[in-house]
């Protein structure tokens, strides 16, 4: 796994959203620039270049992270309050993409920080539909933190 | 009851004679009499007297001048046997007691004295005396005896000195005295005789209604009888009997109250020591002692431990000092047993406003008592209940939201993933599948695609039941109105005419009944779109002292015997091909109107549309 040219990091535990997402993605042709992280710790491993990343250039960091929210080990709220709490990521855009659409998830990650919440629709059209906007907002209308209007 | 008379000294001693009425006015009129009497016989004696003095001084005084007139004669002749006749025929008068005849220097020409036997003797052996040194008539009283002296011719030839009894007129003072005093005694017993017999009879009535009048607190209204005596008395009889009426009624009056009381209270009447004198039956029966037991004792034979010195010591300050006590009072029967008694205490003060007698009255209040605490225990043992279902409560709460939630994430993951690779293999392998292949991976995604509906569904059902609610004042026709806006764009095709009321104004959770309105608008929305002219009708009716609101449409309806089936959830009365649906809106709608403390029901003939009715609690 490198980060060398990542965009998105995609934190997801089901092997199977992981498929459908980096379909979708595929198909908008951004599959590229994706980075998977399968848990909390994991994902944090690579914003900050611990362990297996601990080679990594902290300067790489993605344009977006999509976060599940319920993961094993560190969940979705815990990754979204340590990158909140660090510096390096305290403005990097986080959009949470659960399964859930309970209240109080909602509220509690727009607490955390979150810059924005998708629930993932079971209907896999309305899915793909939703990755490809969500690529498209983030990687090409959004500005992102670290980028200067020329 | 013991009678307030004791405190009253009772009159039954004899009075000394002279302090009896009867006795003061005979003496008082026995001397009345004498005393007018005598006054006027001394004051005709004094008038007599005057009269006899008066007439005797003009016959002494005109004797003696006959007399000296006579002897001038003789004096000048000097023929002193006949002066000396002339002194013996005037001392004759038998009042004369001396005469005497004397010159102007003292020298007596004739004494005529009477002797011891009455009569009328010269007397020589005064030759000599003096005489006035006056020329006048001169008289001197002394000893019943008037002196008079009388001068001869101017006095050149000398004096007539006359001595003369004043008895007879003393003798009739006398006589008038004697009669007075004798009339008197005589008027005296009269009087006495005649005001003995006059006061006799009012005196012996006067008696009687005295006695009578003794013995009126004890008299049940009897009459004294009447006696023709005195007006005066007859008053006071009449007075008597009419108070002997007053008492006896009063008397009466008090009776009854006490028989009325005896049947309700415990009676106790301690005296100012704290001593029964009178307890009433229900007392003895209550206590379980007889009567001769408790008189004489306290109350403190009723001790039954439950209380402790400082209440009673509260309550002997209380009505020691004239205060009427209520309160409470846990007694202990003669076997042990105890009692409550409601009770109050009334003292009684004498004149000097210390009490005499202290009135207890009670009431059995046990059962009450029991009743209370049987009611206390269960009422702590419902609060028991009460928190132990309601911690079963929470618990179930919580796992049915931990259960919502896994729901919610867990269940439209697999799904999520059937639904994808099924379009995956329908996008990426097209060319591979045949026509069936395609149509059976289509039935693949649609299925998902209504679990997912109904997994939605389910979650908003059981979001319904967990969210809290906060109660506003909401007006529903404006809810429905914006419903029917989303309705209308969501199938702007589609021809709705929808009638509301202007104003339905509830108070309830304003998310909730948006969702309630959401659904039963959609259901009518939806089951009247095969009819023509499509009308809903939201409105309100007042009936049985509540607001009855009801969505009234021209569509489909319903079989009403399948009414009961309708709000249970997943349970659909039509097919999904006629009209689409997860039968979870009217069973969500039950659900938000039961939280509002309200029913819901549905009334339909199939084909002539359905309306569902509701209430939301209390009107507003």
């Amino acid at each position: 796994m490198s980060n060398a040219a990542a965009k998105i990091l995609l934190v997801e535990d089901n092997p199977d959203d992981e498929a459908l997402t980096l379909r979708a993605l595929r198909h908008h042709k951004i599959g590229d620039d994706v980075v998977v992280a399968h848990d909390g710790v994991e994902a944090l491993d690579f914003l900050f270049s611990r362990g297996e990343f601990a080679q990594d250039s902290l300067t790489n960091m993605p344009d977006v992270v999509l976060l599940d929210l319920n993961l094993p080990r560190v969940n979705g709220h815990e990754v979204l309050q340590a990158m909140r709490a660090d510096e390096r990521t305290r403005n990097l855009p986080v959009v949470v993409l659960t399964s859930s659409n309970e209240e109080q998830d909602i509220k509690r990650s727009y607490q955390s920080g979150a810059n924005s919440y998708i629930r993932k629709p079971v209907d896999f059209r309305e899915f793909t539909n939703a990755v490809e906007k969500i690529g498209d907002y983030w990687l090409e209308l959004n500005l992102g933190p670290e980028e200067h209007i020329n | 009851m013991s009678s307030v008379t004791s405190d009253y000294p009772k009159s039954s001693r004899k009075p000394p004679l002279i302090r009896r009425l009867y006795f003061q006015l005979v003496i008082f009129g026995g001397f009345s009499l004498v005393t007018a009497i005598l006054l006027f016989t001394w004051k005709i004696g004094n008038e007599q007297l005057d009269f006899a003095l008066q007439s005797t001084q003009t016959q002494a005084r005109i004797l003696v001048k006959n007399t000296a007139a006579a002897a001038s004669h003789y004096i000048v002749v000097k023929d002193f046997g006949a002066v000396e006749e002339l002194l013996i025929q005037t001392a004759s008068f038998p009042d004369v007691l001396s005469l005497k005849v004397i010159d102007w220097k003292g020298q007596v020409y004739g004494h005529i004295v009477r002797n011891a036997e009455g009569e009328a003797v010269p007397d020589y052996r005064i030759n000599n005396i003096n005489v006035p040194t006056g020329k006048t008539e001169t008289i001197v009283i002394a000893d019943n005896v008037m002196q008079l002296w009388l001068p001869i011719e101017q006095g050149g030839l000398g004096w007539v000195q006359m001595e003369f009894s004043l008895n007879t007129a003393q003798k009739i003072q006398k006589d008038i005295w004697r009669h007075g005093i004798s009339t008197s005694i005589v008027a005296f017993i009269i009087s006495i005789v005649l005001l003995i017999f006059l006061l006799k009879k009012p005196m012996r009535t006067l008696s009687d209604a005295t006695g009578f009048a003794k013995e009126l607190y004890k008299n049940t209204g009897k009459v004294m009888p009447f006696q023709e005596s005195a007006f005066e008395i007859e008053q006071l009889e009449h007075a008597l009997n009419y108070a002997s009426y007053q008492i006896h009624a009063s008397s009466k009056g008090l009776a009854d109250v006490k028989l009325a009381l005896d049947a309700h209270a415990i009676v106790g009447i301690t005296d100012q020591n704290g001593k029964l004198t009178y307890v009433n039956d229900k007392f003895c029966s209550l206590s379980g002692y007889e009567r001769s037991e408790l008189l004489g004792r306290g109350y403190d034979i009723l001790d039954s431990g439950y209380h402790d010195d400082a209440f009673y010591k509260a309550l002997r300050q209380v009505i020691s000092e004239g205060n009427i006590w209520h309160g409470e009072i846990c007694d202990a029967r003669k076997d042990g047993s105890l009692y409550w008694v409601d009770t109050t205490i009334v003292p009684f003060l004498n004149k000097q406003g210390k009490p005499y007698q202290y009135v207890g009255i009670q009431t059995d209040i046990s059962e009450r008592k029991d009743a209370l605490k049987q009611l206390r225990k269960s009422q702590e043992e419902l609060e028991e209940k009460v928190e132990e279902r309601t911690n079963n409560l929470k618990v179930a709460n919580n796992e049915l939201e931990s259960f919502c939630y896994s729901v919610s994430h867990d269940l439209r993951a697999p799904l999520r993933s059937i639904d994808g690779f099924s379009q995956a293999l329908l996008e990426d392998y097209s060319d591979d599948l045949d026509e069936q292949a395609r149509n059976y991976l289509n039935r693949v995604c649609a299925s998902s695609h209504r679990m997912g509906e109904l997994i939605d569904d389910l979650l908003d059902l059981s979001k319904v039941v967990r969210s809290n609610m906060v109660r506003t004042e909401v007006n529903l026709g404006q809810l429905a109105a914006r419903v029917m806006t989303q309705l209308a764009e969501r199938e702007p095709e589609r021809q709705v005419e929808f009638v509301c009321a202007p104003e339905l104004m509830v108070s309830g959770d304003e998310r909730l009944l948006l969702a309630m309105i959401e659904n039963l608008l959609g259901n009518a929305w939806k089951f009247t779109a095969r009819s023509d002219n499509a009308m809903i009708e939201f409105g309100v009716v007042h009936e049985d002292k509540r607001d009855v609101f009801f969505i009234h449409d021209n569509g489909t309806g319903f079989d009403e015997q399948y009414t009961h089936k309708m709000f249970e959830p997943f349970q659909r009365l039509h097919s999904n091909e006629e009209y689409e649906g997860t039968g979870i809106g009217l069973a969500t709608v039950q659900r938000i109107v039961r939280r509002h403390g309200g029913e819901v029901w549905a009334k339909s003939a199939e084909n002539s549309g359905a309306s569902i009715f509701f209430t939301l609690g209390e009107a507003v």
